[in-house]
């Protein structure tokens, strides 16, 4: 797809939610409260104990995740009813006949709607959290440009799954149990509450099995400097491994949808 | 008795229209548990590893989710159609509830039950089961005869709750954002006791905003806990008259508004 075109549906997509300024208010009431509630569950649990350290996690270094898995999850926020939507309602055609790709158009309209999110929540969230609790993150430009990487890829296979969910649509009429399904084996599994190294051992097959872990908490720990550089470099390829694997899945999806979809006159 | 046998009708109406899709309705309620199992999931592994929180340990934590999980159950099926309330405002599809010569409370109360109840009542059932089994409670003749006044009690509070912050779509029409916020993410504050925030917030659940009623306080009592939390024992069957005065509140609240409302035209 044209790069150019692309910024074009970033830039409309993030116009839409400019204008919904009430709800970007609660939205940040909304991401400080979870913010709130797990740094305070992380200190009630650590203050139980003389030891500091807990799964190789000190107390500043579990309250850091906490407020930046928070912050890296608004900053994923997208609107995962779009494709349902427009099965729904046939403009899937118009879809159709366009001559750009339908894959890359949705994830401009994600693009734009992420980019409000990080602007208008996750920014605020992160600067309030700095003041109000005892973080701390290590200030290396290499380990910064690292997570910037990993962050992209895990915004993209984030992508993908709402895509893949999302085409679910030209099967089924009700989709909405998927994404509750979806929703749930993400929260457990991307350790968007509590990170994966608390884990017990029998779950870690699994947990390293699904691609949950490369969405949320390897961009994570990666910022917070809790995965040496050293191994940095092979966290992003697994992840970019997954970005192949949701890729064919997404495509084979795609034009198997294509052949089912029936529209109905609109 | 008229009356009574019209609302009948319009529940047996919203059932059957929920059974339409049946294999959907099944898959829906399987998702919605999956959700909660992961909840449940993760303060096993949380407690897998630090024992305790603030002194409630696995089986104490289990039955506080376990009210929890009734008390929200029972809210879902008489008070969903209270979430898309805006968007009936805003649809001008309130304006044919009020011509109607019925309640429009009720009206809007009996005309969608969200079946999906089941999915909370087997999490309710199961973890009072495991709470019981972990906690070691001994149930006595009064626990038993208490136990529904309290569930009954978080009912009225968090349909109270629901009412109101629904009601506040009279004045601003849309809310989407905000009755999300009030409803679903200040239910997370309650998975765990409320003694693990600060003093602020402690106050802020009970005497404010006191969904600290539906489970902290009366789990007191079922669990013969002593000393801890706020103003102990005063508060502790508290549920069922803070539920009415919630109730009471918002039925108010809901009246002034109906009277407040002009439709939007549309």
């Amino acid at each position: 797809m044209n790069p150019k075109l692309f910024f074009k549906f970033v830039s409309i997509s993030f116009q839409k939610q400019v204008t919904y300024r009430f709800d970007c208010f609660i939205g940040i009431v909304n991401g400080f409260l979870y913010v709130f509630i797990f740094t305070s569950l992380w200190k009630a649990l650590y203050s139980q104990f003389g030891t500091t350290m807990h799964n190789g996690f000190t107390l500043t270094a579990i309250i850091t995740y906490a407020v930046l898995v928070m912050a890296v999850r608004i900053s994923f926020t997208m609107d995962d009813s779009i494709i349902y939507r427009k099965v729904m309602d046939g403009s899937i055609a118009m879809e159709l006949i366009r001559p750009t790709s339908f894959f890359f158009m949705n994830l401009a309209e994600n693009v734009g709607h992420s980019l409000f999110h990080i602007m208008a929540r996750t920014f605020p969230i992160v600067i309030m959290s700095i003041f109000l609790f005892d973080i701390s993150i290590p200030f290396e430009p290499v380990r910064f440009l690292a997570f910037l990487f990993s962050f992209l890829a895990g915004y993209i296979l984030i992508s993908m799954l709402n895509f893949a969910a999302g085409l679910l649509a030209f099967w089924f009429v009700e989709i909405f149990p998927f994404m509750l399904f979806k929703y749930a084996l993400f929260t457990f599994f991307a350790g968007g509450i509590v990170p994966i190294d608390f884990f017990p051992e029998f779950l870690k097959p699994l947990v390293n099995f699904l691609p949950f872990q490369y969405m949320l908490y390897f961009p994570t720990v990666i910022l917070t400097g809790r995965v040496p550089l050293a191994e940095v470099h092979s966290i992003i390829i697994s992840q970019l491994i997954w970005i192949l694997i949701m890729g064919v899945i997404c495509n084979l999806m795609w034009s198997a949808g294509k052949k089912k979809l029936v529209i109905q006159g609109g | 008795m008229e009356l009574i046998k019209i609302y009948l009708t319009l529940f047996a109406t919203s059932i059957k229209e929920r059974m339409e899709y049946k294999a959907s309705f099944l898959f829906y309620v399987f998702a919605i548990m999956t959700f909660y199992i992961g909840q449940i999931g993760l303060l096993f592994v949380l407690l897998n590893r630090f024992h305790q929180i603030k002194g409630w340990t696995m089986g104490d934590m289990v039955f506080l989710y376990s009210l929890h999980a009734f008390a929200y159950g029972f809210t879902n099926l008489i008070f969903s159609q209270l979430i898309n309330f805006d968007k009936m405002v805003v649809d001008g599809e309130f304006d044919r509830v009020l011509v109607r010569p019925l309640s429009p409370l009720g009206q809007i109360i009996f005309s969608k039950f969200e079946v999906s109840t089941v999915a909370h009542l087997v999490i309710g059932f199961t973890a009072l089961y495991f709470g019981t089994h972990l906690a070691g409670i001994e149930w006595t003749f009064k626990k038993v005869l208490l136990f529904p006044v309290i569930v009954g009690g978080g009912v009225l509070i968090a349909g109270g709750i629901r009412l109101m912050v629904t009601a506040v779509a009279f004045w601003t029409l849309r809310n989407r954002s905000l009755v999300h916020t009030v409803i679903f993410s200040s239910k997370e504050f309650i998975n765990y006791p409320i003694n693990i925030y600060n003093m602020g917030m402690q106050y802020f659940l009970t005497f404010i905003f006191p969904i600290a009623f539906i489970n902290f306080y009366p789990a007191h009592y079922f669990l013969d806990r002593s000393g801890e939390g706020l103003l102990y024992p005063a508060l502790e069957m508290g549920t069922p008259i803070v539920g009415i005065i919630v109730f009471t509140v918002s039925a108010f609240t809901w009246k002034v508004g109906v009277n407040h409302y002009q439709s939007t035209g549309s």
